[in-house]
């Protein structure tokens, strides 16, 4: 324990420079950091555990995004100790310019993802022929989605569930307007009456268009009088019709993600389109549903039961919301799954 | 020492010191400002409330006073920034931003601030203020608030401060460096305890009577004590049908009082981990502070409680509302420019 002798007087230079260190170096440098503890194996999820992964989790993504704040002081820092200069090497924002999308043109940066695992509690989703259950595996990639989201240090990314219980569609989109979602990207998989069938396909949320735009031309023409309420309603469906185009983009950068880049054997390109999942809907942010595969065909439903196999969808998914948000790939998606097949 | 950096900034720095409780949250200014708001942040919770309001966020006692039209938040609620909360950390974000408005003279006057934060979970806080200040303020350092304390006062060697709040009372003894944890306890015991103890024992005494949360707090306030009454303490309630004030003086005493024992205890366990004769400069050095150091008759209780194992004095800080403030404002004065900078 420290100890210091009783009686002298401290110096107050000696504090006030511990001050500014643990100030500089107290906050752990964490933008190359892996998100600590690794999640539990999926089948079987100890509520306590994941609890404590959630939190850990959270932690590391506050810390990351304080660092970052932190890492990008306007002036050049005078003499910095050179601890941290892992953490100032790389201060660009998430989002580079010219990627053409709404955020980009508004200037907003997209920081924080909501990924929602589907299913879970009582609820395990489609279930394949040997009894694997979609609940296992949408929480399973979901939760390496995110490490990998994670790994730059460049988003904050939120689970619905980081364990196996059940949370119902309206809890799911309430989660994510609460954590001021960019994007919310959810992960299923699909159950066929044909085994044979393999497709992957991505929905995103989708009103017909043109009913959209009639009613923005309708609130614009109106001139003066309009009511609060209509002027309200006409501001929401923009806000719509801008989330529908952004929606879309997204969907169709991890259907083809997917498609290209996620180990496909056996899985049908079925693409990305409009359907009315409330998930969707409900959600202020960018909304996609990810059907990965078929958990109904049997060979699916094997090779779901490898952690490769999942880490390599995860990959694909990650590529399709990076190149969505930076429009290029990112140098690392396609590598090697970093997990021993269990 | 490089000669100092030129900064396309025209005015000098505004150095603010900020006390982030539970309870209330305080600021005090290199222009010799200060300002203190309860720590509540209310968003109206429709348009008809909003309409009403006429604002999009209201703080403090007036968030209290409309609390039935907003969405009322506490952020600090326990001594920690709960995490993963949106809302908490938005409510946060405002309650500093309101702060530093308040002590603000200049638009554009780049800001230093040094934040005292609840000791407890220093690490996670820390992040939680950097992520949502960030860009309130051109440089912020964050330090503990018994820490804080110590600093505005000068007991940097040889102390012991005894820091109260709504969530967490802080002991944190200081031996001339910055205090580690192994200098540090915190007990949840503290000012919110005795409101929750109080309310329970008037439920018992007065079973058909119904009190406000917020005029317990307000009685309390105004009134808490330890020891011996001055006088008679009464409460605004409502049983069926009437409104009436109630005699709450043993209620309230018994409830101040249920936290002493667990200060000496937590105060005599961390003594022992020092050598005697520190131990004995440290007993005649403890320092009251925040909230719950306005409870009267406290400090004496917790002296005599002391002196039956040591020589003992136990002193309130001068003032236990802003000796957070008073604290970070000194340490971000004294914070070298070079430092600043660099952060």
């Amino acid at each position: 324990m420290a100890q210091a002798p009783p009686g002298r007087r401290p110096g107050k230079q000696a504090i006030l420079r511990e001050v500014y260190e643990t100030n500089r170096t107290g906050t752990p440098p964490p933008r190359r950091r892996r998100p600590a503890p690794t999640p539990p194996p999926p089948e079987r999820g100890g509520a306590g555990r994941a609890w404590v992964a959630v939190a850990a989790a959270l932690a590391v993504a506050l810390a990351a995004v304080g660092a970052w704040a932190l890492a990008r002081p306007e002036p050049a820092p005078p003499s910095p100790p050179a601890a941290d200069a892992g953490a100032l090497e790389d201060p660009a924002p998430p989002r580079p310019a010219g990627s053409g999308g709404v955020a980009d043109v508004l200037g907003l940066d997209v920081r924080t993802i909501v990924v929602d695992p589907g299913h879970g509690g009582y609820d395990p989703g489609a279930v394949g022929p040997g009894r694997l259950e979609e609940k296992a595996v949408t929480l399973d990639v979901a939760r390496r989605l995110r490490d990998r989201l994670e790994r730059g240090g460049d988003y904050r990314v939120l689970l619905t569930r980081d364990d196996d219980r059940a949370v119902s569609l309206a809890e799911r989109v309430a989660f994510a307007d609460r954590a001021g979602a960019d994007l919310y990207v959810s992960v299923h998989v699909n159950a066929l009456p044909d085994p044979a069938l393999a497709p992957v396909e991505t929905y995103y949320f989708g009103v017909e268009a043109d009913s959209t735009a009639r009613a923005l031309a309708r609130a614009g023409n109106a001139g003066g009088g309009f009511s609060v309420a209509e002027f309200n309603a006409a501001v929401r469906r923009a806000g719509m019709a801008v989330k529908l185009q952004e929606s879309r983009a997204l969907a169709e950068s991890v259907q083809r993600a997917l498609v290209d880049q996620g180990g496909l054997v056996s899985r049908a390109d079925w693409g990305a389109k409009p359907a009315p999942f409330a998930v969707l809907l409900h959600t202020e942010a960018p909304a996609i549903l990810a059907e990965i595969t078929a958990l109904s065909n049997p060979a699916e439903e094997d090779r779901l039961r490898t952690a490769a196999y999942r880490d390599a969808i995860a990959a694909a998914l990650e590529a399709g919301v990076l190149t969505y948000l930076q429009g290029s790939p990112p140098p690392a998606a396609a590598d090697a799954p970093r997990e021993e097949d269990r | 020492m490089p000669p100092a950096k030129k900064t396309d900034k025209t005015s000098a720095p505004l150095h603010v010191g900020i006390d982030l409780g539970t309870s209330r949250s305080a600021a005090a200014a290199s222009n010799e400002k200060t300002t203190w708001v309860e720590s509540y942040v209310g968003w109206p919770k429709d348009f008809v409330s909003r309409k009403m309001l006429g604002k999009e966020v209201l703080y403090g006692a007036d968030a209290v006073r409309h609390r039935m039209s907003l969405d009322l938040v506490r952020p600090l609620e326990g001594g920690v920034i709960r995490e993963g909360s949106e809302r908490d950390h938005e409510a946060v974000r405002e309650l500093i931003r309101h702060l530093l408005e308040a002590v603000q003279t200049e638009d554009d006057q780049p800001v230093r601030a040094a934040i005292g934060v609840p000791a407890e979970a220093l690490h996670a806080s820390k992040a939680a203020v950097r992520d949502v200040v960030g860009d309130l303020a051109e440089a912020l350092m964050i330090v503990s608030e018994p820490f804080a304390v110590a600093y505005g006062i000068d007991a940097l060697d040889g102390a012991m401060i005894v820091d109260i709040g709504a969530g967490t009372a802080d002991l944190c003894v200081m031996h001339g460096t910055m205090p580690t944890e192994e200098d540090q306890r915190t007990l949840t015991l503290a000012g919110d305890a005795i409101d929750r103890q109080l309310a329970r024992r008037l439920s018992e005494r007065y079973p058909s009577v119904r009190f406000g949360e917020t005029t317990l707090r307000q009685v309390k306030e105004a009134s808490a004590f330890v020891g011996e009454p001055e006088g008679k303490v009464s409460a605004r309630g409502a049983d069926a049908s009437t409104l009436g004030d109630y005699d709450v003086t043993d209620d309230l005493r018994a409830s101040c009082e249920s936290i002493v024992p667990a200060l000496v205890e937590a105060a005599a366990d961390l003594l022992s981990r020092y050598e005697p004769d520190f131990q004995e400069t440290v007993r005649k050095n403890v320092y009251l502070a925040g909230g719950g150091g306005q409870i009267r008759g406290l400090a004496e209780m917790l002296e005599a409680e002391l002196a039956k194992t040591g020589p003992a004095r136990v002193r309130t800080v001068d003032d236990p509302l802003y000796s957070g403030a008073q604290g970070a404002l000194a340490l971000a004065q004294d914070m070298p420019a070079e430092y600043w900078e660099d952060l």
